[in-house]
């Protein structure tokens, strides 16, 4: 094994995969800034064009593109509470908040750091116990995927910092959005009407653009510039020093990160979610998260970052892809005739190790891009709204087009957003609408698979033992959020 | 209207909006079980979370009025144009419809420096171009000028209005 690395790790330091990995992160950072881009319709875009080249370049350049998509959703998450990637909908939280405080530069170096750290910790996995980790993957079934889905939803709990009741009804709201179109089991098309295009559900770029970007777009025309606590300093807006105290957030999203996306159906941003509320509910000032606490920021970012790894080792030693852009690397690894399995690590073991050893690179490139563009992108936040507002909803247009090419979906993009913006003013949670949205699929799909496992028992979800496992984390994620709402609320009496 | 009386309100239209889904749910063929016993546990938790809403808010105390809009002339100005944007799409495609959209809201919004405002509305769009339709190849709506070329300037004009009389 030793000798495949080393023989892998010369493979790459040649100009060709250097440049491939360059230029990938780079155009991955790119796409995933941009909402409506994703690095899933980069790499699928980009298959064909690898067909032709070295594999280690081709799939070193496709890794690129992953590393940097995933970190690239930070930017304007960050800095417009735009999420370029669902995966980045948890980093708007804390993120913007931190723009609105002149702070856009720190919080984009805490998400470059976090992404580093996420990615590395992952392609480490990757790299040492793909095989063990896989197998251990494999043993979530039905049951357990609707617990991981429960404990993201958990996380409305935490998330919501004004009326708890109304944060709970955003969160069913969200799952009864999820619920249009043809549900998992008996695929009658729920409230989808006359339109077709709901048959396959309300798409989650369309619904996030809206909720996220429109919503802010308008709460915007009422100011002159986002930037609103900017201190008397103007320099306040390059500094990019890391704030202390992040280290056991980023560990602890980076590990949760690659365990849950080593989970098919899962994904980065149901792990952003759970890493978000581990790092609300384990802090010492949780009342702190939600208005601008770098932590918040550092947690969701180590963990999607964490899962661009997790995602590769089901696909590597199992076939299994993690996500729909490891699904759309398998496609690059099989056009060059590499087929997951034992063969991968062994027959093809240089080119499989170049490949995981390129990761390592493109995480090294996006950190020292994210360091070095932090301020100059951090000045964005400090542009006339006049100017942004217009740019902002031509890109939301744009973006939610290109999901399908249907006007559809730009539609329901303004849609989302005038009902969003009314639905914050009345003291609701979007980012519950958004977890309720995003996680009801996986929810309904574990619920019903569990039941039919089980013959409608749902005796499945207390008995199994890593069900088990996941009740006792859910308890344990619930229970310093119960309590800090007790205390705030005897403090009020 | 004061946050006491948007709570109240929320809570009632909650358990209607809750009764209504549940008439349409109930319509559903008998095979879509699975389907109908989701949504109506969802339902039930919709009712009892609005149900305890409107209690809690009928008996509670609840300071202060909510904000609709900051500034009524920017809000319904973004508003009313990005609808009218996104409407005209089909007809003048998205270069036209968004670099009249820009320029002119970004006016009524308070920016007086026309300079850059161009330079911004080129940028963006030749970003859009670069991006989405030549490096991703993914294509923007182009409404009447479906067919318009670079190289037969005056043809693609023609070929743009007579698509234009077909609307």
């Amino acid at each position: 094994m030793m000798q495949m690395i080393t023989d892998a790790a010369m493979s790459l330091l040649a100009p060709a995969p250097l440049i491939a990995i360059f230029l990938g992160t780079l155009g991955g950072i790119i796409i995933g800034a941009i909402p409506g881009l994703t690095a899933t319709m980069a790499v699928a875009l980009l298959i064909p064009v690898t067909f032709g080249m070295n594999p280690v370049v081709g799939l070193a350049l496709m890794g690129g593109v992953y590393s940097g998509g995933m970190f690239g959703g930070a930017i304007s998450s960050i800095l417009l509470s735009t999420p370029g990637t669902p995966a980045a909908a948890a980093t708007a939280f804390d993120g913007y908040p931190m723009t609105r405080k002149g702070k856009g530069g720190v919080a984009i170096t805490v998400a470059t750091v976090a992404s580093f750290w996420g990615g590395i910790i992952s392609t480490i996995a990757l790299l040492l116990v793909a095989p063990i980790l896989a197998k251990f993957s494999l043993r979530f079934g039905p049951p357990e995927n609707f617990l991981l889905a429960i404990m993201g939803l958990a996380s409305i709990v935490t998330l919501t910092s004004g009326n708890l009741i109304k944060g709970l009804i955003s969160g069913v709201i969200g799952l009864l959005l999820a619920s249009v179109g043809m549900d998992p089991i008996d695929a009658y098309p729920r409230f989808a009407g006359d339109f077709p295009e709901l048959y396959e559900g309300i798409k989650d770029i369309p619904a996030l653009i809206g909720l996220f970007s429109i919503s802010q777009l308008l709460d915007l025309t009422g100011e002159a510039s986002i930037v609103q606590e900017l201190a008397a300093d103007i320099s306040t807006l390059k500094e990019n020093k890391l704030p202390k105290g992040l280290g056991p957030t980023i560990a602890r999203g980076s590990l949760i990160g690659t365990i849950v996306g080593m989970l098919p159906g899962a994904g980065a941003t149901i792990s952003a979610f759970i890493s978000y509320n581990t790092a609300k509910s384990l802090d010492k000032e949780p009342e702190t998260f939600g208005k601008g606490n770098p932590k918040g920021v550092a947690a969701s970012e180590s963990a999607n970052n964490g899962c661009v790894g997790g995602s590769l080792i089901p696909m590597l030693t199992l076939g299994i892809p993690g996500n729909s852009v490891a699904a759309c690397l398998m496609g690059g690894l099989t056009i060059n005739n590499l087929i997951p399995g034992p063969e991968l690590f062994s027959k093809y073991g240089t080119i499989t190790y170049g490949f995981i050893l390129s990761l390592f690179i493109a995480n090294i490139v996006f950190l020292f891009l994210g360091i070095y563009l932090a301020p100059f992108f951090a000045k964005i936040s400090t542009a006339p709204n006049s100017l942004l507002i217009p740019g902002i909803a031509v890109l939301s247009v744009v973006g939610s087009f290109a999901m399908r090419n249907m006007m559809f979906d730009v539609w329901t993009m303004l849609a989302f957003g005038f009902g969003g913006y009314f639905l914050h003013r009345c003291g609701f949670d979007l980012g519950a609408v958004v977890l309720g949205l995003i996680l009801g699929h996986i929810t309904e799909e574990g619920f019903g698979g569990a039941l039919a496992i089980s013959n409608g028992s749902p005796a499945i979800f207390f008995t199994r033992p890593l069900c088990i496992g996941l009740w006792v984390c859910i308890f344990l994620l619930l229970l310093p959020a119960i309590r800090s709402r007790k205390k705030a609320k005897h403090t009020v009496d | 209207m004061n946050n006491k009386t948007v709570s109240i309100l929320s809570g009632a239209a909650g358990i209607l909006l809750a009764g209504a889904i549940y008439t349409q749910v109930e319509k559903f063929p008998e095979y879509a079980i699975h389907a109908s016993q989701y949504v109506k546990f969802l339902l039930l938790v919709l009712a009892i979370l609005s149900g305890v809403l409107l209690v809690m808010s009928l008996f509670g105390r609840e300071a202060g009025k909510p904000t609709w809009v900051k500034a009524p002339g920017h809000f319904f100005a973004t508003a009313v144009l990005t609808i009218l944007m996104v409407m005209s799409l089909k007809y003048v495609g998205f270069y036209v419809a968004s670099a009249v959209y820009m320029l002119v809201l970004a006016l009524l919004l308070g920016l007086r420096r026309p300079l850059l405002l161009i330079v911004c509305t080129v940028l963006l769009l030749a970003i859009v171009y670069g991006v989405f339709v030549r490096f991703l190849s993914v294509p923007v709506p182009l409404g009447v000028f479906e067919e318009f070329t670079f190289s037969d300037i005056a043809g693609s004009l023609a070929k743009a209005k007579a698509a234009w009389a077909l609307l």
